[in-house]
């Protein structure tokens, strides 16, 4: 399955990795469910060489960027069980100051909207603002809808960093777009 | 009341293991909380400890979980906030989350927890 109108944006992300986001040392394509996040799993805890709070802050922010591919992302697979996933990327890249984690599906233009509003919102936080955005999301009355923002929230929280984003109109007429997050490695 | 046990496992997503008992007033969850359906498995929890709190009779609820996804998270908080309740009704509860002090994410997010209930947490490390 390709992810229409979606790919040369892809191509060009997965294209920049090599210089701007330093070197691509992970990249999945396909739907984010049960068996993508059990391949961040076993790649964060078994093939990453860092110590445990490293792994478990890439991991996190992975498995938030996937819910949110999961939940936003247009284009649908479904699988053998018939559960319905949402389809997108992910990457993870190694650079001199630590790891970026980028993620990319197409979305609805109300739902890019929506996704970029909230990192702009996101990056003009510190963090003691962050944690009140997140108790605020966490005790609305309909979470779900709301719960890619929390996951938004969260992942710029552990990684302490801004979101970068681009979202970019496709031929198709639907958005694509891209979330970057970095991860600092203290240096030893 | 029945006693739940439910043994955690690592299979894509990250069920915890629950042991919630009632003779002792012991509740403990430990490991990691990703669910594919994260109110599903939380559902019979919160009911669980909602039961209990009709007792009167002391609650300690002993927290290991080392991550939790943001929607365990909001499952976590109805928690919380039941047993806030319970103890501003006069319950006697006692709430210790065993964690890494080296763990800082996860001391901000227990800190969350503290700030947006009231309730007392026990940080301890181990």
């Amino acid at each position: 399955m390709a992810i229409t109108g979606g790919e040369e944006s892809l191509l060009r992300v997965h294209c920049d990795m090599d210089g701007k986001h330093g070197k691509n040392i992970m990249m999945y394509k396909g739907p984010f469910g049960q068996s993508a996040i059990a391949l961040f799993q076993t790649y964060c805890n078994q093939l990453l060489e860092e110590n445990f709070f490293i792994k478990k802050k890439i991991l996190s922010v992975a498995i938030e960027l996937a819910q949110n591919i999961n939940l936003y992302s247009v284009e649908k697979e479904t699988t053998k069980d018939g559960k319905i996933e949402g389809y997108g990327f992910m990457s993870i890249c190694r650079n001199i100051d630590g790891y970026s984690i980028i993620s990319g599906n197409p979305a609805e233009k109300a739902d890019a909207e929506k996704l970029t509003q909230r990192c702009d919102d996101i990056n003009k936080a510190d963090n003691e603002q962050l944690h009140k955005l997140k108790r605020k999301l966490w005790n609305m009355e309909n979470p779900v809808p709301e719960s890619a923002n929390i996951g938004l929230v969260q992942s710029a929280l552990i990684a302490g960093s801004k979101i970068n984003y681009e979202s970019a109109k496709t031929e198709t007429g639907k958005y694509f777009i891209t979330l970057e997050l970095e991860i600092k490695v203290p240096k030893s | 009341m029945d006693n739940i046990h439910i043994p955690g496992s690592h299979d894509g997503y990250f069920v915890p293991t629950v042991d919630f008992n009632y003779q002792n007033g012991i509740c403990e969850i430990s490991g990691e909380s990703f669910l594919e359906e994260t109110n599903v498995f939380y559902a019979p929890l919160i009911s669980w400890i909602r039961e209990y709190t009709k007792t009167g009779l002391p609650l300690t609820f002993n927290c290991k979980l080392t991550y939790f996804n943001t929607s365990s998270t909001k499952s976590l908080l109805d928690i919380f906030k039941i047993l806030k309740k319970y103890e501003d009704d006069g319950g006697k509860v006692i709430v210790n989350w065993y964690y890494d002090n080296e763990d800082l994410d996860l001391e901000e997010a227990i800190q969350d927890y503290i700030t947006d209930t009231g309730l007392t947490i026990n940080m301890i490390n181990f």
